[in-house]
């Protein structure tokens, strides 16, 4: 197992709202290596955004953080200033988001961000930003970058803009890139373009990886390991092969029997029971347990931790298996 | 096209066109059409569902409302269960409209946000007027319970809803009628995996149970597999391939499909894929490439396919039809491992 | 809140003031030994040229604010709705020549059209409320028009004529519905505007016409009197600004109790 670059321990996100305090994040535990793709999945609500967006000291007013550490190359960013934040933003650790569109301003041209990200962490000029951009474009695979880099967003397809934003996501070489549901809103054949793309940053870069979707199958093609989360916590974590082969969370072996797979025809799909709980008056204990098949009497008074079952398989259940 | 002699055919559609006229634009009043959808053909039987899938900009979503009229076609005839649907006006066509239906891909906004549930399951039986109080309040009972919600739900508002229960209504709705063709526009694309499983598994049992015939259209290819006997492929407004199921997913001809095939990423981490990944975009419809229009990011194209249309024949098997002049080529390449990356 | 609150009380005075009002007969009567007294106790916002007391009449005032703006707004909305409605609904050539009718309308300035209006039917209560509900309804015929076109293409709008709705059915079941909405907020918005509008018809002359008790024209009268007696035409002034302020907050608070999402049959 090569070196520890993120370490999420025990992180907990309130807001608070009209409604009542919402739980969002309920003790998330997550390790990233180098050089590792590591999956976040799980359903809306579930909490995988926010997890994102807590590492980057982004939580949206009126979230806050309660408790928790985020170790990143080993320092605490949970005790950072904002200043120190932003100086690793975009440089050590940067995020392209679901829809790149929005994620452009409409009003400059494409290259208009991505060259302040050189200006504001690396003090270039101009012209050596442009060289340095259209150079790492050439290197993604771009045909023609001088022409997209000129273009508005909105000249460009899904596909180019979100081109655009791994390009500038990775403008000052991060360790870290998180994908949060980005091929989300393209189409499949665009989105197995991307899926390309950032698969060959870690052989050509050494990036790691956090790629959240909600999409069992790219975690499958794209991932080295997984990590399921659940009503804001991580609720299963192991490697790709562990998790589809032997599921230990009936959250997760729920999940997997529910979706089609083309190689397996089924004639009914297996369904999860219930639905998602809200987050301002979760169940007590294992917040899975009202629909949990095993679920029996620990399993609404202790909240299970996670422990490992098998090797290198850590599961957060009373019964797991 | 495939005419089985034991079910009837319930939808027929020939050559079927829909352009839309853009205004004009900046360029002297020169129009730009969008040809969304640009000569379709195939049947339906009934009982069955067909699946339609492509990727946005296709044409399907259109296709699905021209063959109820929802919008007007620009061209081509849609027949349902003999009668030319193009024939009928004003109030035939609205008795007509009561066997056929749609359900929309966003549950939230095909809703009037302002009715209650009830209303808007009793809205299709008050419009007919097929019923009313006592008598209104019970059938609309019972739709519900057919989809699985129940009495507390009858005076709820849209936005009250989880997604799941949403689409649930939609269908509920859809079935008031009593139709017997429903198009089903992506009706799971806006929802959960775990809730999706759900709504597949209730529509599936529907279809048992009053003997629907459904056109099921979306872009996840997976959940077309699922649900569907036959299929077909579309791109920028034509079918490229179709054929049953199992023809189209274990033997692909068209190098789309073949493309789709590949890049969808299968829940399976032993299978590794080796992606045939397209280069490019897709082109827009407004500028449709000459001949055939894969041809821009095809990997076997070459000269014919620039030139000349390809049109969709039976060539191997029965009842497995494609539109490509390069089939006999890639069949000779599928002996190898497919990793031709775009040229 | 606040809205409501002046709102009301606005509305309430109107129907009381008769009762409210400390010198009632002032309405008419004149009191010339009584000119030009500054506040005081026996009057709490001075006399006017005519020794009459401001305080009353301007209580006396709100009936006719509040008369005027309710025609107006009902005629303007009455029409404004329907033409609206029928233009976005049909839309083709009836949009059109209902769209070209407004177009004229609006080419003029709302309150020189109302002046212009007003001065030809002769100045009056009556023809004033009139003028300002040809001047007005355009803008609602307008904003009902807008919403009728994007909602013809909302998913549920299809989905309706899906099941086999007939036109009428889809424009009073769906489309009418939810262009109610941002009419209401205009109409609570507009109140004050009205008011502002008359006042200043009134102001002008093409109004209300002395003796009326009507703000604008207090304020007109009070004119020539302000360097040295500033009641007359202040508080007269004042009472718009407050009136004014109360609707306009009164509105705002009503668009987000419209939004259906705050509903539920709980309630």
């Amino acid at each position: 197992m090569s070196e520890l670059l993120l370490e999420i321990r025990d992180l907990h996100v309130h807001f608070s709202s009209a409604h009542g305090m919402v739980y969002a994040l309920n003790g998330v535990n997550l390790r990233v290596h180098k050089h590792e793709t590591m999956g976040l999945v799980g359903e809306t609500g579930c909490g995988k955004s926010m997890t994102a967006l807590a590492v980057l000291g982004l939580i949206p007013p009126p979230g806050r953080l309660i408790r928790g550490r985020i170790l990143f190359e080993g320092e605490d960013l949970t005790r950072k200033s904002d200043a120190e934040l932003r100086a690793i933003r975009g440089n050590r650790m940067s995020i392209i988001f679901q829809s790149p569109g929005s994620s452009l301003n409409p009003v400059y041209q494409a290259q208009a961000q991505p060259l302040d990200v050189l200006k504001y962490h690396r003090r270039l000029k101009k012209e050596e930003a442009r060289e340095q951009l259209l150079n790492l474009l050439g290197r993604l695979g771009m045909p023609d970058p001088e022409r997209i880099v000129r273009a508005y967003p909105h000249e460009l397809s899904g596909g180019m803009q979100q081109r655009v934003m791994i390009a500038m996501a990775m403008l000052c070489n991060p360790a870290l890139l998180i994908a949060d549901e980005a091929t989300s809103a393209l189409d499949v054949t665009i989105q197995a373009q991307i899926l390309k793309l950032l698969k060959s940053l870690r052989s050509e870069f050494g990036t790691s990886l956090l790629l959240i979707t909600h999409d069992l199958g790219i975690v499958a093609q794209v991932c080295d390991r997984v990590a399921v989360m659940y009503t804001g916590s991580v609720v299963e974590i192991a490697d790709v092969v562990s998790v589809f082969e032997r599921p230990q969370h009936p959250y997760t072996q729920g999940l997997l029997h529910s979706i089609p797979v083309i190689t397996r025809p089924q004639r009914r799909l297996e369904e999860v029971h219930g639905s998602v709980p809200s987050m301002i008056d979760p169940p007590t204990g294992c917040r899975f347990h009202p629909r949990c098949p095993r679920a029996a009497g620990l399993c609404c008074q202790q909240e299970p931790e996670l422990r490992e079952t098998l090797p290198g398989h850590r599961v957060a259940c009373h019964y797991p298996g | 096209m495939v005419t089985r002699s034991e079910s009837q055919l319930l939808v027929s559609v020939r050559d079927l066109k829909k352009h839309f006229v853009l205004a004009a634009m900046a360029s002297f009043g020169r129009h730009e059409v969008v040809r969304a959808v640009d000569g379709v053909t195939f049947d339906i039987p009934e009982g069955d569902t067909f699946g339609l899938v492509g990727e946005s900009g296709c044409g399907k979503t259109t296709l699905g409302r021209c063959l109820i009229r929802l919008i007007e076609l620009t061209a081509g005839k849609v027949l349902f269960d003999g009668t030319n649907l193009l024939q009928l006006r004003g109030q035939e066509m609205r008795r007509m409209r009561r066997q056929m239906q749609i359900v929309f891909q966003d549950p939230q906004t095909s809703m009037n946000p302002r009715m209650l549930v009830r209303d808007i399951v009793s809205e299709p039986l008050r419009i007919h007027r097929l019923a009313n109080g006592k008598e209104l309040e019970n059938r609309v009972l019972d739709l519900l319970e057919r989809v699985g919600l129940g009495r507390e739900h009858l005076r709820r508002y849209p936005h009250e809803l989880s997604g799941g229960q949403k689409q649930r209504v939609c269908i509920a709705r859809a079935l008031a009628l009593n139709p017997r063709f429903i198009v089903l526009d992506e009706p799971t694309s806006a929802l959960d995996v775990s809730v999706q499983a759900r709504i597949l598994n209730l529509l599936k049992d529907l279809q048992e149970q009053f003997g629907l015939t459904y056109l099921f259209i979306s872009h996840d290819l997976s959940v077309v597999k699922h649900m569907s006997k036959r299929i077909a492929v579309m791109y920028l407004g034509k079918i490229v391939e179709s054929g049953s199921v199992s023809q189209v997913f274990n033997r692909p001809l068209h190098p789309y499909t073949r493309a789709l095939l590949s890049a969808i990423p299968v829940a399976d981490p032993k299978m590794r894929q080796e992606e045939m990944v397209l280069e490019g975009d897709v082109p827009s419809p407004t500028r449709i490439p000459s001949g055939c229009r894969f041809h821009t990011r095809c990997p076997f194209a070459d000269r014919e396919c620039l030139e000349e249309e390809p049109h969709l024949s039976e060539l191997y098997e029965h009842g497995h039809f494609v539109a490509c002049h390069r089939v006999a080529a890639i069949i000779a390449d599928q002996q190898g491992p497919v990793s031709s990356e775009g040229q | 809140m606040m809205g409501l609150c002046i709102m009301v009380a606005f509305v309430g005075i109107a129907f009381v003031c008769p009762w409210l009002a400390p010198y009632p007969e002032d309405r008419i009567e004149v009191h010339t030994d009584q000119r030009l007294l500054p506040p005081s106790r026996a009057h709490w916002f001075g006399t006017d040229d005519l020794g009459r007391d401001i305080f009353s009449r301007i209580l006396l005032g709100t009936r006719i604010s509040l008369h005027s703006a309710i025609l107006v707004l009902l005629i303007t909305i009455s029409l404004g709705v329907f033409l609206g409605v029928v233009a976005g609904s049909f839309g083709g050539y009836v949009d059109e020549a209902i769209m070209r009718l407004t177009d004229i309308f609006l080419a003029f300035p709302r309150l020189i059209l109302a002046m212009v209006i007003a001065t030809i039917l002769g100045p009056n209560v009556t023809n004033s409320i009139v003028a300002m509900s040809l001047s007005w309804w355009p803008v609602y015929a307008r904003l009902v028009r807008g919403q009728a076109l994007s909602l013809r293409e909302q998913d549920f709008v299809l989905a309706a004529r899906s099941l086999g709705a007939s036109r009428g059915h889809l424009i009073v079941s769906h489309i009418l519905p939810n262009c109610l909405s941002p009419v209401i907020i205009q109409a609570s918005l507009d109140v004050g505007r009205v008011i502002m509008t008359s006042a200043a018809l009134g102001f002008i002359g093409v109004g209300a016409q002395p003796p009326i008790p009507e703000w604008g024209i207090m304020i007109s009268l009070g004119r020539n009197y302000f360097l040295d007696q500033p009641w007359i035409a202040a508080f007269p002034g004042l009472a718009i600004i407050v009136t004014v302020f109360g609707f306009n907050l009164f509105g705002d608070g009503l668009r987000d109790v419209l939004d259906p999402r705050w509903r539920s049959e709980a309630e």
